[in-house]
């Protein structure tokens, strides 16, 4: 077996992939309404062509082999973004993507790797923009330290909200986030020092070494506006988010979530502490959308009431459900496609709810596994038993 | 020295006591759990790995008070079972499955494995190396299909593979629930073959098996004890119970 | 005094409304084990229809004309539960029916996007959909009883809703069909076993559920004077919390569960300075610990799940 010969053909695999995949997302960015439905299409496309000829798990392979050159071209894209791009309204849209893919990374914790279908996302993403942003705009505190603070506030109410996982099972523990993100929201609506209905005004930017985010961020002699700040910012804690979701997911710890959503009795006696893990998967979860939630609104820098409730909590489960169940490369663009496509619905702000809502409907008959399914845990076994490795 | 014992255990589920009073012990040999259906066997089970809490009555364990403990707990003080459903993650691959029987002998923590991986790719990868020795003593054709999803796999392998989850964390107890139940008499001999080769083996393994079919009762365990309707009517060999007059009645009434 | 039981009147009947709607997620939760999140949404559309047929056909006034007003009023809400019904079958057959078997989120979340898509479509479709409707006052509002506030619509309200579970319960109990409805509720398989046509009494019980929640969307337009076409998720979430409070499956569950939220609601609106705010918030706290520590509700019966 000509091993050089196979080597480069991955390879090629790998940076065609990748290349690919960060371009149709350009695609979708910049074209019309029609673009961004079209790549939909394209990679859902895609994806069943290669599942019907078996190709899916090579690629996987493929790029995973070279996971250095694949992270290398999407690294060049996301550096490359503001500079090619004419546009700043298109440059706030994937600073926008980068942070509900966050969110999204955590939400797919609960929904999919364990089986809980959590509707109190936007409770979570609140919980961080409101801890942040008060913190920072009533007390004067630097917005890197409340971001943090809006974390782990996030983190708690995650706890507290996952407490109900314990007691319910299926779609009583959604019935209760459902009615635990509505309360949420009354309460934010009615407590005045939270801004009430009229939400929080002028949230503090981030700064570095004196100099503001919101800024334009001078560079190689160009400016390049304030929102390349944040988005580099944002996409670097993605790329964080990422490798951490990615991690868990390989560990002991993703394995047990998915044993508690496959079937809870064989977990516990195979000594796992149900307890503990979902509570883990709410209080992870909860913490990444916090992060999420401070980014926004130190990026924003304006938070109101309608950027946390129940219609954005399903948007949020949308997103997952588009991109793929336990698959944190899959939210990811699920995320990303879904805030492209629903920036492009501004236009038709008349039309956007019903959209989403078809567009629910529809993945749920036709491909309820999402653009990029569920993959079985790949640890790279040798040929022989004795000789197994783990994929690092 | 009783691994397990057993004493007055009771569970009683609004008015019908299930297990009724039940004094049990087990050294390091092979029981056979008998008795009509309904009678009370794999509520044993259940109250033994923790499932069920019991109304009354104690479980110790190497020594151990471990009544009310909860499943978790019970499985990492060393008792593992099966279960007559054959309750394997049908849509993880065999691998998954397996290191599932690992995860309560494994340290690694949540946070070790997004701020330490290498740390925790180390311990995996021995868990892995042993997680496939065990599918090879099973089945050295199984290793191969390590990766396969369990809906792709035979029953009676997924018997072995939730045999070998049980075992592959090192029980000092094992708890079989009906492993031959749908097995024709070929496969039924094959596990009969592996449970000897478990005893057989470098660990200690006590099992307590449930089973209908009185040629593995007779194969391979020491002691039967028969329970009907939650009471415990029998606990002798297996020769000495097929003449007991009241378990003959038990099973063929009247 | 006075204020008490004016209080308590306006409980009762906005009990009435929210049993009807929870009546409505029990029957379709009993026969097919699934939530149907859309059933507010499908109330307000027929409070949405009976207020098109009144006001943009002409039918209203000639049905006057000829009819007493109280009989032309019959025929409207028949109407449009008419279409309500036939809403609900429409909703089981595109958005349900494909899950069958499959995990109960699905349909779920399914039917959480068809009620959040009705809304919208009556929000873009109907004349001035977006804003909040003026609801024809077709049930005469002369007060009665001038000491606590009792007025005819009151009355009405509240008898059209014993009226409507008296037919109901006899329905369920004395047909054949409504007893073909309660066995496939209690054990799908055996039901089928005896020779019940489960998919007839699965359309049947959507089309009545559908009908119900016609005439409860009416009662809640007529109750509040008002429409918009977005109320239907909160009225839904309120019933759903009233069903779950009361026993999921049970119409017995779903009236006492829908006067409880009433109450609670009215009580904390009227007694709690500031509580407008909060009883929306104290009816949502009440469902959440029902569904921690007492899941099967207050008529419920437990299950024990077989290990």
């Amino acid at each position: 077996m000509p091993k050089t010969a196979l080597f480069s053909n991955t390879l090629v695999i790998a940076i065609l992939v990748s290349f690919t995949g960060c371009m149709l997302l350009y695609i979708a960015l910049v074209g019309p309404l029609i673009a961004a439905l079209a790549v939909l299409v394209l990679v859902l496309g895609l994806m069943v062509t290669a599942e019907r000829t078996g190709k899916v798990e090579p690629v996987y392979h493929a790029v995973e082999d070279h996971k250095g050159i694949s992270l290398a071209v999407i690294i060049l894209f996301v550096l490359a973004l503001p500079f090619v791009l004419s546009n700043n309204y298109l440059l706030h849209v994937a600073v926008m993507g980068g942070i509900y893919s966050i969110v999204t990374l955590g939400l797919n914790f609960q929904v999919g790797s364990t089986g809980m279908v959590n509707f109190a996302t936007a409770a979570f993403f609140g919980t961080g923009a409101y801890t942040s942003a008060l913190l920072a705009t009533k007390f004067g505190l630097s917005p890197w330290f409340t971001t943090v603070a809006g974390v782990v506030a996030a983190a708690s109410l995650g706890l507290v909200f996952g407490y109900p996982a314990l007691k319910t099972r299926g779609y009583y523990l959604s019935l209760v986030t459902i009615a635990l993100q509505v309360i949420f929201t009354l309460m934010i609506i009615n407590t005045s020092w939270l801004g009430g209905p009229n939400g929080i005004p002028g949230i503090p930017a981030y700064s570095l070494g004196g100099t503001s985010f919101r800024l334009p961020l001078a560079i190689f002699g160009m400016e390049l506006p304030y929102q390349a700040n944040y988005l580099y910012l944002v996409f670097i804690l993605l790329g964080l988010a990422l490798m951490a979701a990615s991690r868990l997911h390989n560990s002991r710890t993703g394995l047990a979530w998915n044993a508690i959503e496959q079937d809870e009795i064989v977990a516990v006696t195979q000594g796992i502490n149900l307890t503990k893990l979902k509570l883990l998967a709410f209080a992870l979860g909860a913490a990444f959308a916090g992060l999420a939630g401070g980014l926004y609104g130190h990026y924003t820098s304006f938070i109101g009431v309608e950027d946390f409730d129940f219609s954005k909590s399903l948007v949020f489960i949308c997103m997952v459900l588009l991109g793929g169940m336990d698959n944190a490369i899959g939210v990811v663009l699920g995320a990303l496609l879904l805030t492209i496509v629903d920036e492009k619905l501004r236009d038709f702000a008349d039309y956007r709810m019903l959209m989403y809502s078809v567009i629910l409907i529809i993945i749920l008959l036709s491909r309820p596994q999402g653009l990029l399914p569920k993959r079985i845990r790949r640890y790279q076994a040798a040929k022989s038993a004795g000789e197994a490795k783990v994929q690092l | 020295m009783n691994v397990l014992q057993t004493e007055a255990l009771t569970i009683n589920f609004g008015g019908l006591k299930a297990v009724d009073e039940v004094d049990f012990a087990i050294k390091d040999e092979v029981i056979g759990l008998l008795g009509p259906n309904g009678s009370g066997k794999t509520t044993f089970l259940n109250l033994v790995s923790g499932i069920y809490k019991p109304t009354s009555g104690k479980i110790i364990f190497e020594q151990a008070d471990i009544t009310g403990a909860g499943p978790n707990v019970v499985r990492e003080k060393g008792i593992a079972r099966t279960f007559q459903t054959n309750r394997l993650c049908l849509n993880l691959s065999v691998i998954d499955n397996l290191l599932l029987g690992l995860y309560s002998q494994q340290k690694s923590t949540w946070w070790q494995a997004v701020l330490q991986p290498k740390r925790c790719h180390k311990e995996l990868n021995r868990n892995i190396e042993e997680c496939l020795e065990v599918l090879h003593h099973f089945n050295p054709q199984l290793v191969a299909k390590a990766y396969e999803p369990i809906t792709a796999i035979p029953l009676i392998d997924r018997r072995r593979i939730e045999i070998a989850r049980a075992i592959v964390g090192s029980p000092r107890l094992l708890l079989l629930d009906e492993p031959t139940a749908g097995l024709n008499t070929e496969e039924t001999s094959q596990i009969i073959g592996d449970i000897g080769k478990i005893r057989n083996g470098s660990q200690k393994v006590s099992m307590i098996i449930i089973e209908h079919d009185m040629v593995v009762i007779s194969r391979i365990c020491h002691r039967v004890v028969v329970l009907n309707a939650g009471k415990k009517i029998a606990d002798d060999c297996f020769g000495e119970v097929c003449k007991n007059e009241q378990v003959r009645r038990a099973y063929l009434g009247g | 005094m006075s204020l008490i039981l004016s209080q308590v009147i306006n409980a009762v009947m906005l009990g009435c409304t929210y049993s009807l709607i929870a009546i409505g997620f029990s029957l379709f939760f009993g026969v097919m084990d699934v939530v149907v999140f859309s059933a507010g949404d499908v109330a307000i559309f027929g409070a949405f229809s009976i207020m098109a047929l009144a006001t943009m056909t002409g039918l209203q006034p000639v049905l006057d004309a000829i009819l007493p007003h109280y009989v032309t009023v019959f025929l409207l809400v028949s109407l449009g539960a008419a279409s309500t019904a036939l809403l609900m079958l429409l909703i089981y057959r595109l958005v349900i029916k494909p899950f069958e078997g499959k995990s109960p989120l699905m349909p779920l979340l399914s039917t959480i996007a068809a009620g959040i898509a009705l809304s919208e479509l009556i929000g873009i479709f109907y004349p001035q959909g977006r804003n909040p409707q003026a609801f024809p006052q077709l049930l005469p509002n002369d007060v009665l009883f001038p000491g606590i506030m009792m007025s005819e619509r009151n009355i009405i309200i509240i008898l059209a809703t014993i009226l409507l579970v008296t037919v109901l319960y006899w329905f369920v109990n004395k047909t054949k069909m409504g007893l073909s409805i309660q066995a496939v509720s209690q054990n799908k398989e055996a039901a089928i076993m005896v020779g019940v046509n489960w998919q007839r009494s699965v359309t049947t019980t959507f089309l009545v559920g559908g009908l119900i929640l016609g005439i409860g969307g009416f009662l809640v337009a007529s109750y509040f004077n008002i429409v918009r076409f977005d109320m239907g998720s909160m009225y839904g979430l309120k019933g759903f919390s009233a069903a779950v409070v009361g026993g999921l499956g049970s119409i017995y569950g779903g009236i006492v569960g829908g006067m409880l939220i009433a109450f609670i609601e009215v009580f904390v609106s009227a007694f709690i300075p500031g509580g407008t705010a909060y009883a929306s918030i104290a009816a949502f706290l009440t469902v959440v610990v029902f569904i921690l520590f007492r899941p099967e509700g207050i008529i419920g019966e437990k299950t024990v799940e077989k290990v």
